[in-house]
C-alpha cells in the first residue's frame, strides 16, 4: 500500500516507529522498524474496522510486541530451518527450552491462528474429540498439532496446570507425535525429595531436546537461558513500576495485556521481548514525564485489577475505558514477572524446579492458598487498584475454585470491592476482525454496575 | 432376596457416628480423606479414625458451589458443601483433612477446605506418569512425610508392630471384599454388586474392626445361601460401570441400570473396586505401603503417553476377561475432566480390543431421570439386538 493512502494516524505511527531502534532477535538478527510497521500494517488492513479504537496508535513501541505476537509462527519456522528445535509448550519451562538452544510456541499463538482462519469446525471437532465441558480452545489446538500445522518437534506439558493434560491426552493416539509430560508434585514446596523429583524429570526433558538438536545440552547453556529469561522478566518488573508510577497509567489496557502476554505465554524469544520492553519502557517514561495520557483513557481512571484467567477481549477494554476505567494486571502474567529470578549460578535443573515449586504462585500446585493470597495482596498493594475482578472461562478449572476465597480475603484485608465473572465461551483473541469481538449483555451490565460502585466509593 | 447380614447396615452406620463422637471426646482424632490412595492402615496405626469425605446431595452441591465455583465437578462441590456447612457430621467431627492428590480439582478442594475450615490439612502427591524408580523414591518420601504429620497430630511415633497389625487388618478386609466381589459376579449369586458396593461404601465410615466383622458375617451368609439356593435364571445384561466417582447416596445411575434390565457385575470406580483392588500389602513397612498404593489401580488423571501401556485401560481389559460383561456404562460427572476427556478414547479402545460396547453418560446431580432412563434403555436394547445376532 502506498503511504499516501494511509489514514493520518497510521502515517503518524509510521513516523514514530521509524524513529525507534530495531528489534534484536535471539539468533543475532535484527528487524528494522520499517519491517515492523509493514507487518503490522498488513494485519491492520486485514482488520475490518481498523480505524476504530481500541489500538493506541500513538504508542509506537507497543507495535513491536504486536509484531512479535504476529510473527511467532513464521519465526519458529525459520528457526527450525536453521536446525533449532521447536517445542509446543503450555507455559512449561521456557528457561530450559531457551537454554537448550530451542524455541517455543505457546497456546495463544495457535489459538490466534485458529481464530484468524475462522476455523470453527476445528473447535467443534475438538469438542467432539474430548468433551463439551473442555476449555473451548485447547482441544482445537491439539488437533492443530495433530494435523502438522505447527513446525513442532516436541510437545511438553506439565501437570498441576490443568486437570488432565488435555493436549497430551488427545495426542497420545498418534504415536508419531513426540510428547513429554512433567509431573509437578502437589504440595511440593519445602520438600527436598520433591525438588529432586522435579529436577530429575527436567534432566530427562532437556536430554530429549538434546537428542532432537543432536548434541548434549550443557549446564552453562542452561544457565545462559535462565539469564536471558531473568533479564526479560526484570524488564517487565521495570515496566510494571513505570505503569504504577503515574496516576494515569501511560499505557492503555489492551496494549498492557498484549505486552504482558508476549512475555508470559509466548516467550519464544526472550532477547527480542526484552529489547521491545526496554524501548517501550523508555517511551513510557517519557510519557509519564510529560504527562501524556493514552487516547482511550480518562484522567485518573478507575483501576481494576484482573485475577483468574487471561482472556479479556478488546470490547471489554474499550467499554471499561469508555466508562472511565482501566484493567490492570492480569495476575496470571504478573505471576511470571513478579515471582523473582530463577537462580543463575547453581544447578540449573534445581534452580528451575525450585522456582516452580517455591516461587511462582498463580495456579500453583505447590504453594498453598494462604501463600497465594499473601502474594496477591502484595501485588494489589503494588498496583493500588480501586477494585478487583476474577474472570473464568468455560471448562477451565485451574483458577475458578480459588476465586471465591481470594475475593473474600481481598475484601477483608484491603476493603476493595470484588466481582466474579464467568464466561460461557471464550472470546476470540485480540487480533482479527472486529465483527466477532463480542461482549455479552450480562457482562456489560455487571461491569457497568461494578464500576458505578467504584465511582461512588471514590467520590466518597 | 435380601441377606440378613445386610439388613442392619444403615443402623450400624448411624451408631458408628455416635461411637466416633464418643471416641473423639476421649481424645481420638478423626482424619477425613480424599480419594482412594490414602493408606488407611497408616491412619489406623497412628491410633486415629479414618472417614472418607463426600456424600451426594443436591443441597451440599448448592452449598459447595458458593465456595468452589460452578465449573467444578459435583463430587467436589458436595465434598466442599458438606465440609463447609455448619452442623454436618463431617464438618463437626473431622479433625484433620487429608488426601492423596493426582486430580487437580481434588487439590483445589483440599486447599479451599484448609483455608476455610482452618483444620490441619495434609495431602501428598501421586505421580502422574507411569511409575519408575524416580517416582518410587518420591512417593516413598511422600508417605514417610504423611506418616510424620499423622504422628504430630496424634502425638504418636509409628510403631512397626502396630503398623503390621493394621496392615493385616486391612488385608483381611480387602481379601473378603475381593471374595464377595468375585461371588457377586457369578450367575445365581445371593449377593448383588449393588450390595457389595454398599458394603464398600460402609467402610468409608465404619471402624476397620467392626467392618471386618460385618464382612465376615456377610461372606459366611452368602456362602451358605449360594450353596442352598439356585439363582441361575438371571438373564439380565451384565454391565460394567466405570467413570467418575459414584458417591454414597448417588444411586440414580445404579438404580436406572438395574431397573431397566441391566445387572451391574463389575466396576472400575474410585468409590468401588479401586478402594481395595491391588491393595493387599505384602511388605508391612512404609516403603511397602507406598509401593503398593503407587502401583494400585490408577486414577484417570494418570498420564500415560503411550495408549497401549495405559494401566487403567489395561486394567479394564483384564477385568473384562475375569468378569465377562455385555457392555460398559461410562459415567461422567459434569466437569470431571479426568474421566470425561477419556470417555471417547475408552469407548474406541474397548470396542477395538474387546468388542465391548460402551455408553458414555454425561451427568450432573439433579438431572432428569427420564433422559437417563432413555439412554440406558436404548443401550440395553442395542445389547439385546447384539445378543440376538450372536
Amino acid at each position: 500500500m502506498n503511504n499516501t493512502e494511509l489514514p493520518p494516524y497510521l502515517d503518524e505511527l509510521r513516523e514514530r516507529l521509524l524513529k525507534t531502534g530495531p528489534l534484536k532477535l535471539m539468533d543475532g538478527s535484527e528487524v528494522s522498524p520499517v519491517e515492523i510497521f509493514e507487518t503490522n500494517l498488513k494485519s491492520l488492513i486485514g482488520y475490518t474496522h481498523y480505524g476504530d479504537p481500541p489500538f493506541d496508535y500513538t504508542l509506537a513501541n507497543a507495535f513491536k510486541h504486536r509484531y512479535l505476537q504476529m510473527t511467532i509462527m513464521e519465526r519458529a519456522k525459520k528457526m527450525k530451518e536453521k536446525g533449532m528445535p521447536v517445542l509446543f509448550s503450555f507455559w512449561a519451562f521456557p528457561d530450559l527450552i531457551i537454554g537448550s538452544g530451542a524455541t517455543l510456541i505457546g497456546p495463544v499463538p495457535c489459538g490466534n491462528e485458529i481464530s484468524l482462519a475462522d476455523n470453527r469446525s476445528l473447535k467443534e471437532e475438538g469438542h467432539r474429540f474430548t468433551s463439551f465441558e473442555s476449555c473451548p480452545m485447547e482441544p482445537a489446538i491439539a488437533l492443530y498439532l495433530r494435523d502438522g500445522k505447527l513446525p513442532v518437534d516436541l510437545t511438553v506439558y506439565m501437570t498441576g496446570m490443568a486437570d488432565v493434560p488435555c493436549i497430551l491426552n488427545l495426542l497420545r493416539r498418534y504415536p508419531a507425535i513426540s510428547l513429554f509430560c512433567v509431573c509437578i508434585p502437589y504440595n511440593g514446596k519445602g520438600k527436598p525429595w520433591a525438588l529432586e523429583y522435579l529436577a530429575d524429570q527436567l534432566h530427562t526433558f532437556v536430554q530429549k531436546i538434546g537428542e532432537i538438536r543432536g548434541s548434549k545440552v550443557t549446564d552453562e547453556e542452561l544457565r545462559n537461558g535462565i539469564r536471558m529469561m531473568n533479564q526479560m522478566r526484570r524488564s517487565y518488573v521495570e515496566y510494571i513500576d513505570i505503569f504504577n508510577s503515574a496516576e494515569t497509567p501511560p499505557i492503555a489496557g489492551l496494549e498492557n495485556s498484549l505486552v504482558k502476554s508476549v512475555g508470559s505465554v509466548e516467550a519464544g524469544d526472550p532477547v527480542a521481548i526484552r529489547c521491545a520492553n526496554e524501548q517501550l519502557n523508555e517511551e513510557l517514561r517519557e510519557r509519564v514525564k510529560k504527562g501524556i495520557i493514552p487516547p482511550t483513557l480518562k484522567e485518573r481512571p478507575l483501576r481494576i485489577y484482573v485475577c483468574g484467567l487471561i482472556i479479556v477481549s478488546p470490547p471489554v477494554h474499550s467499554f471499561i475505558e469508555s466508562q472511565g476505567g482501566i484493567l490492570l494486571g492480569p495476575e496470571c502474567f504478573d505471576a511470571d514477572f513478579l515471582s523473582g529470578d530463577v537462580d543463575e549460578k547453581g544447578d540449573p535443573y534445581e534452580a528451575v524446579a525450585r522456582w516452580w515449586l517455591e516461587q511462582r504462585s498463580w495456579s500453583s500446585p505447590c504453594r498453598d492458598l494462604e501463600e497465594r493470597t499473601e502474594w496477591l495482596i502484595k501485588t494489589l498493594r503494588r498496583y493500588n487498584p480501586d477494585g478487583v475482578i476474577w474472570t473464568s472461562i468455560w471448562g477451565c478449572q485451574m483458577e475458578p475454585p480459588y476465586a471465591r476465597y481470594l475475593a473474600d480475603k481481598v475484601e477483608e484485608k484491603l476493603g476493595m470491592p470484588t466481582m466474579l465473572i464467568d464466561q460461557d465461551d471464550i472470546p476470540d483473541v485480540e487480533i482479527g476482525e472486529d465483527g466477532r469481538f463480542r461482549m455479552k449483555g450480562d457482562h456489560r451490565t455487571r461491569i457497568e454496575g461494578f464500576m458505578e460502585i467504584l465511582h461512588a466509593r471514590r467520590e466518597k | 432376596m435380601e441377606l440378613r447380614s445386610l439388613k442392619d447396615i444403615d443402623k450400624l452406620l448411624e451408631s458408628r457416628k455416635e461411637k466416633i463422637k464418643k471416641e473423639r471426646e476421649a481424645g481420638t482424632k478423626v482424619v477425613g480423606y480424599l480419594c482412594c490412595q490414602v493408606p488407611l492402615e497408616l491412619i489406623h496405626a497412628h491410633g486415629m479414625m479414618a472417614v472418607r469425605l463426600g456424600t451426594a446431595s443436591e443441597s451440599y452441591m448448592a452449598a459447595g458451589k458458593e465456595y468452589i465455583h460452578q465449573y467444578t465437578c459435583p463430587y467436589i462441590k458436595c465434598v466442599a458443601g458438606e465440609m463447609l456447612t455448619k452442623g454436618t457430621f463431617l464438618r463437626e467431627n473431622v479433625d484433620v483433612i487429608s488426601g492423596s492428590v493426582i486430580c487437580l480439582t481434588v487439590h483445589r478442594a483440599l486447599e479451599v477446605l484448609k483455608a476455610y475450615t482452618k483444620k490441619p490439612t495434609y495431602y501428598f502427591s501421586i505421580p502422574h506418569n507411569p511409575p519408575d524408580s524416580n517416582d518410587e523414591r518420591f512417593f516413598v518420601s511422600e508417605i514417610e512425610w504423611f506418616s510424620a504429620r499423622l504422628g504430630e497430630i496424634s502425638g504418636t511415633r509409628l510403631d512397626p508392630q502396630r503398623l503390621r497389625e493394621s496392615v493385616a487388618l486391612y488385608n483381611s478386609i480387602r481379601a473378603i471384599l475381593k471374595e464377595l466381589y468375585r461371588l457377586q459376579a457369578m450367575d445365581g449369586s445371593a449377593i448383588r454388586w449393588i450390595d457389595v458396593f454398599k458394603l464398600i461404601q460402609s467402610g468409608f465410615l465404619l471402624g476397620p474392626e467392626e467392618y471386618l466383622e460385618l464382612l465376615e458375617d456377610v461372606l459366611s451368609e452368602v456362602k451358605q445361601v449360594s450353596e442352598t439356593e439356585d439363582h441361575s435364571s438371571n438373564r439380565k445384561f451384565r454391565i460394567m460401570l466405570s467413570g467418575s466417582p459414584v458417591m454414597p447416596m448417588d444411586n440414580l445411575i445404579i438404580d436406572t441400570i438395574e431397573e431397566t434390565g441391566g445387572r451391574i457385575v463389575a466396576d472400575i470406580l474410585c468409590t468401588g473396586l479401586r478402594t481395595f483392588d491391588d491393595l493387599l500389602v505384602e511388605d508391612a513397612t512404609l516403603k511397602g505401603l507406598a509401593l503398593t498404593y503407587l502401583y494400585s489401580s490408577p486414577c484417570a488423571s494418570c498420564q500415560d503417553l503411550n495408549l497401549k501401556s495405559d494401566r487403567r485401560l489395561n486394567k479394564m481389559l483384564k477385568l473384562i476377561r475375569e468378569i465377562p460383561v455385555d457392555g460398559m456404562i461410562y459415567y461422567c460427572l459434569r466437569f470431571c475432566d479426568p474421566y470425561s476427556f477419556k470417555a471417547n478414547e475408552i469407548k474406541e479402545a474397548l470396542w477395538r480390543e474387546a468388542g465391548l460396547p460402551v455408553l458414555p453418560i454425561h451427568w450432573e446431580y439433579g438431572g432428569s431421570y427420564g433422559s437417563l432412563q432413555t439412554r440406558v434403555e436404548g443401550f440395553l436394547e442395542s445389547l439385546q439386538e447384539r445378543r440376538a445376532k450372536l
